[in-house]
């Protein structure tokens, strides 16, 4: 087998290893590039921070472990900066495993960065409920009907964020950091337009192309992927460098993401040079 | 019948949605989200047909002996495990009716359902005979330390009011509390010298974490060691929890993991210049590849202003937000026109593929 054909017959096994070695190594070597937040999340970080204290912010969960890294910077993130500004924060998930993620999140954001905070008076976890984008369509109208109790099953009326809060349009703002469908498309279409509230959030970085059509009339700012999330952290962090030390986990993981999309671009080339030097040969061939 | 009835009831529906989209007075807006909720009520049965159709299908081929009947074994174990663990709620607190606190992987100030008997404690801490409530009761605040008066004044109330006296005095409780948990470590060895502490405590107080965690913890066993009687234990975690985060997250973590090796492969094995369009779509590829790291920065920010537009994280934007967005609109325009012509068929009883096939 020449040079060339070996290089159109890579084994698979390489291209594998050679990957694990791109993510591992600048792990180890804890390889930080300097981010830099794009207007379509600067837009984001700009609205949460310009709503005034209190503002009512509506944060869906709509993710489940599996788009853990890409999901979870975006959503800390954004329940950060609500905390920080003293935004009013009503945690819910239209994913079933949505609810556990929340409830991970607000033990390592809300708990830990801010104990002072009061469940039910500076933010509240409703939890999960079934419907997917019908959810979304009932607390448009009736929010209370469908959330009668918080996720813990104590009765929602007895908290006092809820006071003045019976249906979507009652918020501010509605962020949501979604992996799929239902999503933020959903949010979009069942909540943001029917309602003229403002919808923003984050999704996996595979998802991202398919919503720029609502960017930026319907869709405030967009967070998409890995990139999303560490541009978010570094305007967060720009604003609020005191919050430097929680706010890299994006920032740190895009590293290892430009050292495998290096070689994923170098595997592209190796196969495409070889590819174009055996057609030239083939032809040459033909022609003798 | 069987299928005039569903015929009318999709027609009815159907048409009252599109009509209430175009009347704005009652009753017509609130139809919207009125046949939103039958629809998650439904959605709520869906859950369990769906779990007795997985059932059904797995039970199936083990009695058919099917070559990946242990697979099927493993899901229909997996399933009824994490049903029934989640149902019953096995380990957290007793006071638990759902599972948001027990599920925090962070520790947690207290709930509520924390506070076993907030009458027998409020009167302990008031009472002030140990150096524990002495200090607790320092900390209470003045609302609550009314509530405690008028407990100790014997005051007599009709049953519904004294409930609800006695949840605002629990909340009151666990505000105040929290405050303590929450205001750094609260051990000191003459304030605890009465108090019996386990060995795990004793071990805490021994090496303390840095953390503000760990402080919260151990403030939490402190104060369940002096009111074992009055405040639940903290039982850290519920089973359900301990399955999501040691074989859900790992799994879904695992399968989302692969993916990066596979597009790795698949790119180098089927991403070939081979015709203009390929070309085209092979360099859009790299440039959103490069684009979308902070590498797309450093290679061209040195571009001259009127060149701005080559700068990689531009150029990925561009195709993102100019040739992206034109594709990504016509497909949604396709799928909008299907959607109604779908919708047309099912209203007006042409497609009938969802009633089943008849017998």
């Amino acid at each position: 087998m020449s040079f060339i054909e070996k290089m159109l017959k890579i084994d698979r096994r390489i291209i594998f290893l050679l990957i694990a070695l791109a993510v591992i190594i600048p792990m180890l070597l804890n390889l930080v590039f300097v981010v830099r937040p794009s207007p379509i999340v600067q837009t984001i970080f700009d609205k949460v921070d310009g709503l005034p204290d209190g503002s009512k912010v509506l944060l869906s969960f709509d993710y489940g472990p599996a788009t853990v890294p890409e999901n979870r910077p975006m959503a800390e993130s954004l329940l950060r900066h609500c905390m920080i500004k003293g935004h009013r924060t009503y945690i819910m998930a239209v994913w079933a495993t949505g609810e556990a993620e929340a409830n991970i999140s607000i033990g390592r954001v809300i708990r830990t960065e801010f104990p002072d905070k009061v469940y039910g008076s500076d933010y509240i976890q409703l939890g999960y409920k079934a419907g997917n984008q019908g959810l979304i369509n009932a607390i448009f109208t009736d929010f209370k009907g469908m959330y009668t109790t918080d996720a813990a099953g104590v009765d929602i009326n007895s908290f006092p964020m809820m006071a003045d809060v019976n249906a979507l349009p009652d918020f501010d703002l509605i962020l949501a950091v979604c992996s799929g469908k239902p999503g933020l498309k959903e949010w979009v279409q069942f909540a943001g337009d029917r309602g003229d509230i403002p919808v923003a959030g984050g999704v996996t970085a595979v998802e991202a192309p398919l919503l720029y059509p609502y960017y930026p009339k319907q869709l405030l700012g967009l967070m998409g992927g890995l990139q999303g999330a560490a541009e978010y952290e570094a305007a967060l962090v720009n604003e609020y460098p005191e919050y430097r030390a929680s706010s890299m986990t994006a920032v740190k993981l895009m590293g290892p993401q430009t050292v495998a999309h290096l070689v994923i671009i170098f595997f592209v080339i190796i196969g495409n040079v070889a590819f174009f030097i055996q057609q030239r040969r083939e032809k040459r061939a033909r022609r003798e | 019948m069987r299928r005039e009835i569903p015929l009318l009831i999709t027609f009815i529906v159907g048409t009252a949605l599109v009509v209430a989209l175009f009347i704005p007075h009652h009753p017509f807006p609130e139809l919207d989200g009125e046949f939103s909720i039958w629809f998650d009520i439904i959605a709520v049965f869906a859950f369990i047909l769906g779990g007795g159709n997985l059932l059904k299908v797995h039970i199936d081929r083990i009695q058919r002996r099917h070559r990946d009947r242990f697979f099927s074994a493993v899901t229909i174990v997996g399933f009824l495990g994490t049903l029934i663990i989640g149902l019953l709620k096995f380990g957290g607190s007793p006071g638990l009716k759902g599972n948001y606190i027990a599920d925090s992987n962070a520790a947690s100030v207290y709930t509520v359902a924390d506070i076993k008997d907030p009458e027998a404690l409020v009167r302990k801490v008031n009472a002030g005979h140990d150096p524990v409530s002495q200090y607790l009761k320092g900390n209470l605040s003045a609302s609550t330390l009314e509530m405690a008066d008028r407990i100790e004044g014997g005051a007599s109330m009709p049953d519904p009011a004294r409930t609800q006296f006695i949840d605002e005095l629990a909340k009151a409780l666990v505000e105040d509390l929290n405050v303590v948990l929450t205001g750094g470590s609260i051990f000191d060895e003459r304030r605890f010298a009465g108090v019996k502490l386990d060995r795990e405590t004793r071990a805490m107080i021994a090496n303390p974490g840095a953390g503000h965690e760990e402080g919260i913890r151990l403030n939490r066993r402190l104060l369940q060691s002096a009111y074992p009687d009055e405040i639940n234990p903290s039982h850290g975690t519920t089973w359900f929890r301990v399955i999501y985060n040691g074989i859900f997250v790992p799994l879904g973590a695992t399968m989302f993991s692969l993916l990066a090796f596979f597009v790795a492969s698949a790119s180098y094995r089927a991403f070939r210049a081979k015709t203009r369009e390929a070309t085209v779509l092979l360099i859009a590829a790299f440039i959103i590849l490069i684009g979308r790291t902070p590498l797309g920065y450093y290679l061209t920010f040195w571009l001259p202003e009127p060149l701005q537009f080559l700068h990689i994280p531009n150029l990925s934007a561009w195709i993102l937000s100019a040739p992206n967005l034109a594709g990504q609109r016509a497909i949604m325009i396709g799928i909008a026109l299907g959607i109604i012509a779908t919708s047309l068929k099912l209203i007006l009883g042409i497609e009938r593929g969802y009633l089943g096939h008849e017998k």
